[in-house]
């Protein structure tokens, strides 16, 4: 008889498995585990970070560890030119529109300091939710304790110094972030843990500029709505008078509402006329969150030159 | 209530080892086996369940396919447990059950769960068995030393009387 429980109870217990797995499917395909989801690796977050703290003891060889930094060391290379071939991209183009407005203001400047700083908080992405090419979510390792909120974009800063920027006189570290690659947006925050969702996402949209480069000069281009489409961005909202061609850089607006770095979502691919509505423009993120180990979380702030009110 | 507790945090230093490092330990290659080792050690309907509870929460947080480990590792402990209950060793031979020697049980369940972990990006990314072959040798490497270590706590246990009989 007690025997005959016991078999009994292991099946029960292997249906309960099965029903279970069966709910969290179903659960899954109706998106209803990311509250779970963060909940989970927030409970993980404080052994995680006492074993984080621990120093690392690498036992790789020494001609491997050597390579391994070499390599390291030339993508990082790599990656900073790509960025400040961006920025200087951005930079003349603002620059010829600067001259443009001068010659016709006569001379007057308007200029004031920025409104809003911005800092970055670094962070690791822990996993990842979908298939590479159809990347659904992804988990970072910072949440509300690193001051996150919603919708605070996330970057790729692969081999930026943050303080490059107050060095060479540029106030918060807006040169070295500008041409920054956005790969996606907070969506969910949890104490430790944050959940993003890429720019390829549906539920993702930004203002976003083009910029166009030609053989004479380079220039700031008409703005417009880029959103996800599951595999890539689509722009639309921009009028059949601008002139768009493929190839065009494409750069975000504004951060949040506010001016900020111009930061780099990729490349136009494909643009075409559809009717009434404007241009239909396809644009291939620069990176994919599949393809990076390290982020960075932009977080705005009030600088503190307009912070304090004056006497 | 006391096995639960402590499988569960087992299997919760297990996933924190594992994400803390994981340029060394790739999702699973030290949960799997532990989660394993618990669904055996008391041989009850209890562990299975709990294992197979914490194998779905992995999936939950480091969603990879579809989840096949909890219910293939859930009904492959159950099979295993099936062929050491008394009225299967006393029916004269009529029923036909899976004979697997104990020491191979954990090891060969680590194996399949390896094979299901490794194996789903020659369906879903249509991969080769020789691209896959690198990251089987990933998790192997970790996991069946894992395995073997825990079998021989468990016998160790057994022999002490340390480990509950059904």
């Amino acid at each position: 008889m007690s025997s005959s429980h016991h078999i009994h109870g292991l099946w029960t217990a292997f249906v309960c498995v099965l029903v279970m797995t069966i709910a969290a499917v179903l659960a899954d395909q109706l998106q209803l585990l990311s509250g779970v989801r963060l909940i989970l690796h927030d409970a993980l977050s404080p052994g995680r970070l006492v074993v984080a703290a621990i120093p690392k003891i690498s036992r790789r060889p020494a001609f491997a560890r050597t390579r391994d930094l070499q390599l390291q060391s030339d993508s990082a290379q790599f990656q900073e030119m790509q960025q400040d071939r961006r920025a200087l991209l951005i930079e003349n183009a603002q620059l010829h529109n600067r001259l443009r407005q001068l010659t016709n203001s006569k001379g007057y400047s308007n200029r004031h300091p920025e409104l809003a700083g911005f800092d970055l908080v670094p962070a690791r992405v822990l996993s990842r939710y979908g298939m590479p090419s159809l990347l659904r979510q992804a988990m970072i390792d910072a949440g509300k304790s690193h001051r996150l909120t919603r919708s605070q974009l996330v970057l790729d800063t692969h081999g930026i110094l943050l303080d490059r920027g107050t060095r060479n006189g540029v106030s918060e570290g807006r040169r070295a972030l500008t041409g920054s690659v956005v790969l996606g947006r907070i969506d969910r925050v949890g104490h430790w843990v944050s959940q993003l969702i890429p720019v390829t996402d549906q539920a993702y949209s930004a203002r976003v500029r083009l910029v166009r480069r030609s053989a004479q000069v380079t220039q700031m281009g008409t703005e417009g709505l880029l959103e996800g489409t599951g595999i890539s961005c689509h722009i639309s909202g921009v009028p059949d008078t601008a002139s768009v061609a493929v190839g065009d850089e494409v750069f975000s607006a504004d951060i949040e509402g506010m001016t900020g770095p111009h930061l780099y979502y990729g490349t136009v691919v494909r643009a075409g006329f559809e009717s009434a509505a404007g241009w239909s423009i396809v644009v291939k993120p620069a990176i994919q969150i599949s393809d990076v180990e390290d982020v960075s979380v932009l977080v705005p702030s009030l600088t503190a030159g307009r912070s304090s009110a004056p006497d | 209530m006391r096995f639960v507790a402590t499988r569960v945090t087992l299997a919760w230093g297990a996933m924190i080892i594992e994400q803390s490092r994981p340029d060394l330990l790739p999702a699973g290659a030290v949960l799997l086996p532990v989660v394993i080792a618990g669904m055996l050690w008391n041989r009850s309907a209890g562990g299975v369940a709990t294992g197979g509870v914490v194998l779905i929460l992995d999936w939950i947080a480091r969603r990879q396919g579809l989840p096949l480990l909890p219910v293939v590792i859930s009904l492959g402990v159950t099979l295993m447990l099936l062929q050491t209950s008394p009225i299967y060793q006393w029916d004269g031979g009529r029923t036909r059950v899976l004979k697997t020697p104990e020491w191979v049980q954990l090891l060969a369940l680590t194996v399949v769960g390896i094979v299901l972990l490794t194996g789903s990006p020659i369906v879903t990314h249509h991969l080769t068995f020789l691209e896959v072959l690198p990251v089987f040798g990933n998790y192997a490497v970790i996991s069946l030393p894992l395995s073997i270590l825990l079998t021989v706590m468990m016998k160790l246990a057994n022999e002490f009387g340390l480990r509950p009989s059904t």
